[in-house]
């Protein structure tokens, strides 16, 4: 019973240290992220497009 | 209530970590407040990380709407003031003698009644003060609900931001930021009170 709730205290622990570092790890993938927005209709900021957006002289919808 | 089973956790199961763990706590707040609120505004979007997560587990077929929305700057707010909770109560937790509790589990008190009758009463100072520690910043906190709550979400403090900045009303903004600190020193001289009942006796 002990062990248990430790466990359970533990796993609490480790869920409430992920909601504290959650925007520190997004702040860190996208800021290896060279994309100007994140406006995808994929949700995925590595997805959904064209890599011709990145320059000035792109004709394709950038979303 | 959140953030007293993990000061509880770091103390009592921290061993020699018990430093870094609260370290740990501390430092996703080096990284400045408005930064992590931006943070948080890119996972909760439409097409954000969390809606990206719940669709991909299969917990929904279309985007939530969690930006703009009470959850959200409950959530933030939660997320900003977290650890003003965790340091008062680990402090109050970690100078609680053991032996008290040992005390409680000789006479045949279960675990879960050592800790309701011996435990929270004498940690109930670090209750007190992890409250007023978040209840402070948090009424008067108007970056939160502006920018994760939108236009729909009203508290106090931003109504006196607007009032300063766009309404340009200050005699009403200054009634209401007065009528707010009565209120937060009205809190804050209640909790002191409290503490004061529980240390002193």
């Amino acid at each position: 019973m002990h062990r248990e709730r430790n466990r359970l205290l533990s796993l609490y622990a480790t869920l409430v240290y992920a909601f504290l570092f959650a925007p520190i790890v997004v702040l860190v993938v996208f800021g290896f992220n060279d994309r100007a927005a994140i406006s995808s209709g994929a949700g995925s900021p590595s997805t959904g497009t064209p890599s011709c957006c990145r320059t000035t002289s792109c004709s394709t919808p950038c979303g | 209530v959140i953030g007293y089973p993990i000061a509880y956790w770091i103390s009592r199961y921290g061993g020699r970590h018990k430093a870094l763990l609260l370290v740990l706590v501390m430092l996703p707040f080096w990284t400045s407040y408005l930064i992590r609120t931006y943070a948080w505004m890119i996972m909760l979007r439409d097409n954000g990380i969390v809606n990206t997560i719940l669709q991909a587990v299969g917990l929904t077929s279309q985007p939530i709407i969690l930006l703009n929305t009470d959850f959200s700057v409950v959530l933030g707010m939660t997320y900003g003031f977290l650890p003003f909770a965790i340091l008062p109560l680990f402090v109050s937790i970690d100078r609680l003698e053991p032996s008290l509790v040992g005390a409680a589990r000789d006479l045949y008190a279960s675990g879960r009644q050592a800790f309701v009758h011996v435990t929270l009463p004498l940690t109930m100072p670090g209750v007190v003060a992890a409250s007023l520690l978040t209840f402070i910043p948090a009424i008067g906190d108007f970056v939160t609900p502006d920018l994760l709550g939108g236009a729909s979400t009203t508290t106090i403090a931003k109504v006196i931001q607007e009032l300063f900045l766009e309404g340009r009303d200050w005699p009403y903004g200054a009634a209401l930021g007065f009528i707010l600190m009565v209120f937060t020193l009205v809190g804050t001289l209640a909790a002191l009170r409290t503490i004061r009942r529980e240390v002193v006796g």
